[in-house]
Formats: C-alpha cells, sequence, structure tokens
C-alpha cells in the first residue's frame, strides 16, 4: 500500500498485489473500529465490509483519500423487506483490490448520504438506485428518475411492487388454436 | 509473444493529398477485386464468396439449432422441457393412442394404457429463443433440434407447430431408452402431510414411484403413501405439481460428474461458411 | 445569440439505438449536454428475479446483442462465485476463446458503425465482411451466430468442434492481413477521417477515473488498466497479452480511442492464438451446478465496452433474489457532457461515435 500516490493519475502499473486485501483489511479496521460492523476477506483481492449508513462518508473517504481507491464501479441498493442494503463496489487500479462496502439502511427511512461529492461516477448510480428502489440520497445535486419516466409512481424493484404472483411454471395444459 | 505494432499506431501526420488519393485506390481496388472479368487483372482477384440464398444453401453446422424435432418413442411426456423453457413456449398435447401403439413407452406401458393417452411437445415458433434449454435438459435424449432454418410463416397462428409436426421421422430413431435425471433433483416426501391420494403416482412418466402402507391419518384410516425409485427419478417435478396438499419438495443429489452429462448437439467436422463457395 | 437546447435523438443516426442527447449550443459551440436514456429499459433486474439461474443466461445474451457472450459470461462468473464454483480447466479455456471471438465482433461492429457516422460507408462494408468470419466461428462453436446462449453457471454448453482450431487458426490469419494492409489505409491515412477525429472529444485521466469510465475509452486516457490483467479471470494470466493503451499524450480523442479499440483487434487474436495452443486438448469443460444457492457473489469482467459487473444474492430459492447490472456505457454516458463540452456541434457524431454507445445494456 505504501506504493500507492494518490493524484497521479496515470497508473505505472495495473497488475494484481499478492495478500492487498489483508492490508486494506487491517488499514480499514485501525482505522475505523468498532464501526465496521463485519469485515472479511471473500477472495484474494477482494474484501467485504458492512457498516452503518452514518459511517459511509468517512469510511468512503478514507477509502479514496487515504489508501487510493479512486474507481468507484458500482452502486446496488437492495430490498430486504425489513431494511435496506445500500452496496458500493470501490476499487483500486493500482493494486486490482476491490472492497465491497454494504452499509444498512431502516426501512421507513430510506436516506443515505450522497458520495458525488467524492465520486462524480455516483450521480448516475444514484440516480438508478432512487428511481428503481427509492433511496434517497441527501446531498446529490440532481435526484430525478433516470431511467423510468418522470410521472413513474413507483419504485420497481422494491420486493413489495406487483410481481408475477405464482412463480412456479404454471402447466399448461389447454391446447392452443393452431393449424 | 508480442504483438507486432504497427506503424499506423502513432499519431503520424498524412498529407492532404496522400491522404486523400490512398483510401480511394484502396476502395477502387476492393471494388474491382471480385468485378467478373477484371479480377483477373486485380493482383489478389477473385470470385465473390456470397451465397445466392434461395438457390445455394449453406451446410450449418451440426450444433445449429433449427427446427426442433423430437423423437416420438423416446419421449416420455414429462414436461420437463416446458419447465426449463425460458419463455415457456412448449405446450403438451394429448394424444389417444391404441394400446398397442409403439409410442407407449415401456417404462409407463401399464399406467399409460389405462389413460390411453401419450403426450409430446409442440412448441410456438413464435416465441421460441432457440436457446436449446429444453434439448440439454431433456431426461430421455429425445429433443433434437435439425438444420431447417425457415420456419417463417405468413400469419401468427402457422407459427405454433403441432406436436405432429415435430415429430422425427420413424427410422431416424435408434429407439434406445436412457433415463438421466439432468435437473439433478429429486422429490422428498413429508409423510406427516400427505393424504394418499395417488395422484403423483398416476402423473410420474417413468413410473418411480410405488404406493406402499403408510401411517394412519387423522381420522385412524391407514392410508398409502408414496415411494420413489430414485434410481428411475429425473426430477421433473410433475409429482410436485399435482401435489393437492404440498407434501412433496425437491431437494439437492448433489453429484457433479459428468462429461457429456447434458444431451446437446453432435458436433463433427465443421466447415467455414467461406470455404463452402464453389471455386 | 441567445443559447438554445438541440434534441439529438431519439431518432437520429448518430444514435445508434433509442437515446436522445440535448446539447445547448451557443452558436455552434457546445457548453452543456443533458444525455436522456432509458428508452430501452426493459426491467431486467426484475425479471431476473422470478427466473431461475440457467434461464437468465438467455436473457443477460440479450443485454448487448452485438457482445453476448461477454456479458453472459459476466453473469455465469457471478453465479459461479456465489455457488463456490470452479471451472474445469478446459471450460475455462474455451471461455477465453468464445470472449475474445466475441470481443473482436462487437470491435468490428463498432468500426463499422463509426465509419458511417463520418462518412466513410466502405468503412461499414469491410468490418461487416470481416465480421462475418468471426460470426461464423462463433457459430460452429456454439451453434447460433448472434445471442448464443453458450456460457453456463459451471463451464459452457458444448465442447469446441474436431476442427475448430484448424478453422479459427485461418480466419485469424486472413483477418490479421486485412488489419495491416487494407484497414489502415481508409482509416489511419485517410486524411477525412483523421480531421473528423483527431483533437475532439478529449479527455483527462483524472475526469475518466472520476467519472466512471472504463475499457477502452479509460485506456485512451493513457490509464493502463484492463481487469484481464489486473483482476485475471478464467485463464487469462497465464496469457502474455499486453493491455493496449494510448501511449501518445495523456489526453484521450476520439481518435485515441478509435486507435486503442483498433488494437485491442488485434491483441484479441493474438489471445486467441495462445490459447488455443495452450488448453489441454481434452477434457471436461462443464460441471453440474446446483439449482439453488444462496449466498452473495459478484464479479468483474472487462466487456468490450468496459467494466461489466454482476452482482448476485441468492435466498436459498432458485432464484436470484437480487441481480445487479452495472453496464459500462451507463457510466460513460455520464461523463459525455465533460466529452462534449467546447467541441463544435458537428463534432458530437464523432465523440459519441467513438465511445461506443449500446443502448441494449444501457438501459437494462
Amino acid at each position: 500500500m505504501s506504493t500507492v500516490v494518490r493524484g497521479a493519475p496515470v497508473v505505472v502499473s495495473g497488475r494484481p498485489v499478492p495478500s492487498v486485501e489483508k492490508e486494506v483489511l487491517g488499514g480499514l479496521k485501525a482505522a475505523f473500529g468498532a464501526k465496521l460492523l463485519d469485515g472479511k476477506v471473500l477472495r484474494p483481492g477482494h474484501l467485504a465490509v458492512t457498516i452503518d449508513r452514518d459511517d459511509l462518508i468517512p469510511v468512503c473517504t478514507y477509502l479514496q483519500k487515504t489508501i487510493g481507491f479512486e474507481h468507484l464501479s458500482c452502486i446496488t441498493a437492495v430490498d430486504w423487506k425489513d431494511r435496506f442494503d445500500c452496496t458500493y463496489h470501490i476499487e483500486n487500479y493500482y493494486n486490482g483490490c476491490m472492497v465491497q462496502v454494504t452499509a444498512h439502511i431502516p426501512y421507513d427511512d430510506p436516506k443515505i448520504k450522497s458520495l458525488t461529492g467524492l465520486w462524480n461516477a455516483a450521480n448516475y448510480h444514484e440516480r438508478e438506485a432512487w428511481d428503481l428502489m427509492g433511496i434517497e440520497f441527501e446531498g446529490h445535486p440532481n435526484l430525478e428518475r433516470i431511467l423510468l419516466p418522470q410521472d413513474f409512481k413507483f419504485h420497481p424493484l422494491r420486493k413489495d411492487f406487483a410481481q408475477e404472483v405464482d412463480r412456479q411454471y404454471i402447466t399448461r395444459r389447454k391446447l392452443r388454436g393452431g393449424k | 509473444m508480442k504483438s507486432p505494432r504497427s506503424a499506423a499506431e502513432s499519431r503520424k501526420k498524412v498529407g492532404t493529398v496522400g491522404g486523400t488519393i490512398r483510401p480511394l485506390m484502396a476502395t477502387i481496388k476492393q471494388t474491382l477485386i471480385t468485378m467478373p472479368g477484371i479480377n483477373r487483372l486485380v493482383p489478389g482477384g477473385r470470385k465473390p464468396v456470397t451465397h445466392l440464398y434461395p438457390y445455394q444453401k449453406v451446410e450449418l453446422p451440426l450444433a445449429y439449432r433449427g427446427q426442433h424435432s423430437i423423437d416420438w418413442f423416446k419421449c416420455i411426456g414429462c414436461e420437463l422441457c416446458a419447465k426449463v423453457c425460458p419463455n415457456e413456449c412448449i405446450y403438451f398435447e394429448f394424444y389417444e393412442v391404441e394400446p398397442t401403439s409403439e409410442y407407449l413407452h415401456p417404462s409407463r406401458a401399464q399406467l399409460d394404457e389405462m389413460k390411453k393417452t401419450i403426450r409430446r411437445p409442440a412448441v410456438d415458433v413464435g416465441h421460441c429463443l432457440f436457446c436449446g434449454n429444453c434439448m440439454e435438459y431433456c431426461p430421455t435424449d429425445a429433443w433434437n433440434f435439425t438444420q431447417e432454418f425457415e420456419l417463417a410463416d405468413y400469419a401468427r397462428e402457422d407459427l405454433y407447430y403441432r406436436a405432429d409436426e415435430l415429430r422425427m421421422p420413424k427410422e431416424n430413431s435408434d429407439k434406445e431408452i436412457v433415463l438421466i435425471n439432468r435437473i439433478g433433483e429429486h422429490p422428498i416426501l413429508e409423510v406427516d402431510v400427505c393424504i394418499g391420494c395417488r395422484k403423483c403416482e398416476r402423473e410420474c412418466p417413468t413410473r418411480c414411484i410405488d404406493m406402499l402402507d403408510g401411517p394412519n391419518d387423522r381420522k385412524g384410516k391407514p392410508i398409502v403413501i408414496p415411494e420413489f425409485d430414485y434410481t428411475k427419478c429425473i426430477g421433473c417435478q410433475q409429482c410436485v405439481d399435482v401435489c393437492p396438499v404440498d407434501c412433496l419438495h425437491m431437494e439437492e443429489i448433489g453429484y457433479k460428474d459428468l462429461e457429456g452429462f447434458y444431451h446437446i448437439n453432435l458436433q463433427g467436422e465443421v466447415k467455414l461458411l467461406e470455404e463452402q463457395v464453389e471455386k | 445569440m441567445p443559447e438554445f437546447w438541440i434534441n439529438m435523438g431519439p431518432q437520429h443516426p448518430m444514435t445508434h439505438g433509442l437515446w436522445n442527447m440535448k446539447v445547448k449550443v451557443d452558436g455552434e459551440t457546445i457548453t452543456d449536454a443533458k444525455p436522456e436514456i432509458g428508452y430501452l429499459h426493459r426491467g431486467y433486474e426484475k425479471i431476473m428475479e422470478v427466473r431461475e439461474f440457467q434461464k437468465n443466461v438467455v436473457l443477460t445474451d440479450r443485454l448487448c446483442y452485438v457482445s453476448s457472450i461477454t456479458w453472459s459470461h459476466a453473469y455465469c462468473l457471478a453465479v459461479e462465485k456465489m455457488m463456490g464454483l470452479e471451472t474445469p480447466e478446459r471450460g475455462q479455456w474455451i471461455r477465453v476463446i468464445s470472449l475474445e471471438l466475441q470481443r473482436i465482433a462487437s470491435h468490428l461492429m463498432w468500426l463499422a458503425s463509426y465509419g458511417p457516422d463520418l462518412g466513410l460507408l466502405t468503412g461499414l462494408l469491410w468490418c461487416l465482411r470481416e465480421r462475418e468470419l468471426f460470426l461464423d466461428l462463433i457459430q460452429l462453436m456454439s451453434g447460433a451466430r448472434m445471442n448464443q446462449n453458450y456460457p453456463r453457471v459451471g463451464g459452457v454448453r458444448n465442447d469446441l468442434p474436431e476442427n475448430f482450431e484448424a478453422m479459427c487458426k485461418r480466419s485469424i490469419e486472413h483477418f490479421l492481413e486485412k488489419l495491416e494492409n487494407e484497414y489502415p489505409k481508409i482509416f489511419h491515412e485517410s486524411k477525412v477521417f483523421r480531421m473528423r477525429t483527431e483533437g475532439v472529444g478529449t479527455l483527462s485521466a483524472a475526469d475518466a477515473i472520476n467519472w466512471g469510465v472504463t475499457g477502452p475509452n479509460l485506456r485512451a486516457c493513457g490509464v493502463n488498466v484492463d481487469l484481464r490483467r489486473l483482476d485475471p479471470y478464467e485463464t487469462y494470466e497465464e496469457i502474455d497479452f499486453e493491455p493496449q493503451v494510448w501511449q501518445d499524450g495523456g489526453v484521450g480523442d476520439s481518435y485515441a480511442r478509435f486507435v486503442v479499440r483498433y488494437n485491442e483487434l488485434r491483441e484479441s487474436c493474438n489471445i486467441i492464438r495462445q490459447a488455443l495452443e495452450k488448453m489441454p486438448k481434452t477434457g471436461p469443460y462443464r460441471v453440474k451446478p446446483p439449482r439453488r444457492a444462496e449466498g452473495e457473489g459478484y464479479a468483474k469482467t472487462e466487456d468490450s465496452r468496459g467494466e461489466a459487473l454482476f452482482y448476485v444474492i441468492g435466498d436459498g430459492d432458485d432464484r436470484p433474489y437480487r441481480v445487479k447490472i452495472r453496464s459500462p456505457v451507463f457510466c460513460t454516458m455520464a461523463a459525455t457532457p465533460i466529452l462534449l463540452r467546447g467541441n463544435k456541434l458537428a463534432d458530437v457524431v464523432s465523440i459519441l461515435g467513438s465511445i461506443d454507445v449500446c443502448v441494449g445494456e444501457m438501459d437494462k
């Protein structure tokens, strides 16, 4: 991790570094301690941490400014029926390490801080999460629907949005008219 | 092995005259290269490699997924293909047959005789994706795809292919019976819930269910419960689907062997389209 | 003259699909831009929640019909990571070959559509002619020219045909010869093409990283990031290849993006050749996946347009609980205002053509 130079735009090596994930996880644990609800290594180069939604900005600022995770790959919102999860996949271009940061959001108050101040890439991802899952990102410059029409009333990826009731295959014995 | 870096990669300056003439010459050369008569004069001249389609058909590889063709000797009507179909475009048609019919599968001959019906798949080609899942999971290798690709028709109703139309010619079938559980699951019974209605026994396409004496029901009357012969079970879930009280569920078998486990098209020698042009 | 908005799309020769680029112009100069997307939104993530794992492969094929194998491969890889499966070695090599064939076909489709954008109809005809070679190879391998349904959770659908290696080498040799001698004459050495592409749509490396631009568009900014090298999946770490990066100055313009993609065609041929030599000649190519799975997993792959990421969560059913698709074009689209600002209106076609928009995967 010591080789990381923040601010240099051109990545020279772009090669995977062995056992970097333990180093990053150790750094995160040292910096945040008990604020990390969960932290584990998924596979070489990949780790997952779980935090509360209030700690999102400090954790992501630490990841970006201090240890050079400069690429926000993806923002996923998951409806767990009793809570929401907002999962951020953040990647380091120098050593190929990827952190999956999961933030818990209570169901009745789906709000979380926006990351657009750190990564501009968060802009569209957060708009998509708002559009499809109805999570409000505080501080987002332009939080409006992106994929669905502006006058759409629902957030369709929530589990209570209507979906085929019987998900099993229904045997269709009835012969349809043909030739 | 490093790839050679061409000189064109760097930002080399291109002159106005040369940068206009050279592309023009290259285009004209490509135009003449297959022009009849002139192609002999141009270096690299050749005949066109295109096919005159309605008169000249290409030889498609064996892996090509064209029209469905179902081996009626092998098909046991388990409806597994309809369940793995992503678009649910497979429908089952019922045919009344004589008890002596050769299409009655030996494994369920007795039961079929009772019902005197066989069921065979029909496909709505207008919805079909030609993904090949039906063939892949077919437990008896009855599904096949031919190289026939001209399936377009004038009316939407004509795209519904009846089971009769998809029947494979008799002489193409090897009539060999295989039963492979390609779905990797088999049913498990919850004895307390079962009411002994025998629906699963009647529905099972491979007749792997035997009804044995079971415990008494709530009123103290003895009932029968199904016992599964898992060597014959193909994991088609028909028993689960017909069960009126949901006492069956599917569970993983958990094997991971498998070379040639799935039924897929044979792949012999193949030919590029380009090679098929008459020189 | 006051500034005003112009709609380029949804029906416009530039858009290659249905989306709308609103540009604000001051005279001829673009001062602001606003992409409007969602015309092709089909609700993939919702549909996938009610389909079984193996049925979703055909859906992911149709995310982008130009590079369907790379997309269904990314999905299969994510599901494998969730289930904890490992593809047999030969299966991995076959996947590499199919991915690179698909990448070539996709890049050629891009080049074929980029030519007519700039008034170069010859490019369309030539590239589609060569793309036919690779579609033919893909057909021999998987049984279909497009929407192949070829990768599977746990491997690939079927083995390679017997004489595939000879066919593949023959086509690649033919293609490389064209790539060296014929194509540069109408692209690199054409004055018209150079004037339309050079110096327009510049994007600095810091901006590109911050806006989440990935893939060839990022490498055109001089950033040496290729997920095949940075986070090797399948057997890419055993292959000796060179990520194609624009090294002639750190700012990527349309020409840089063109050159990076053009060189990737050659590099992909190199990868296929190596894979054909290094792969085991026989062996299993597929394992049986479990039907039901629990847990979560993600996989990121180098798609032909950038970083494709699938995040799959299973809850023990035979269907995924949640699937998230990270589309590279969706993220690149966020950066288009930066790309367009300050350029002339006539260059919009040249810039947006060069970032390789595929509406199918962008709108999901």
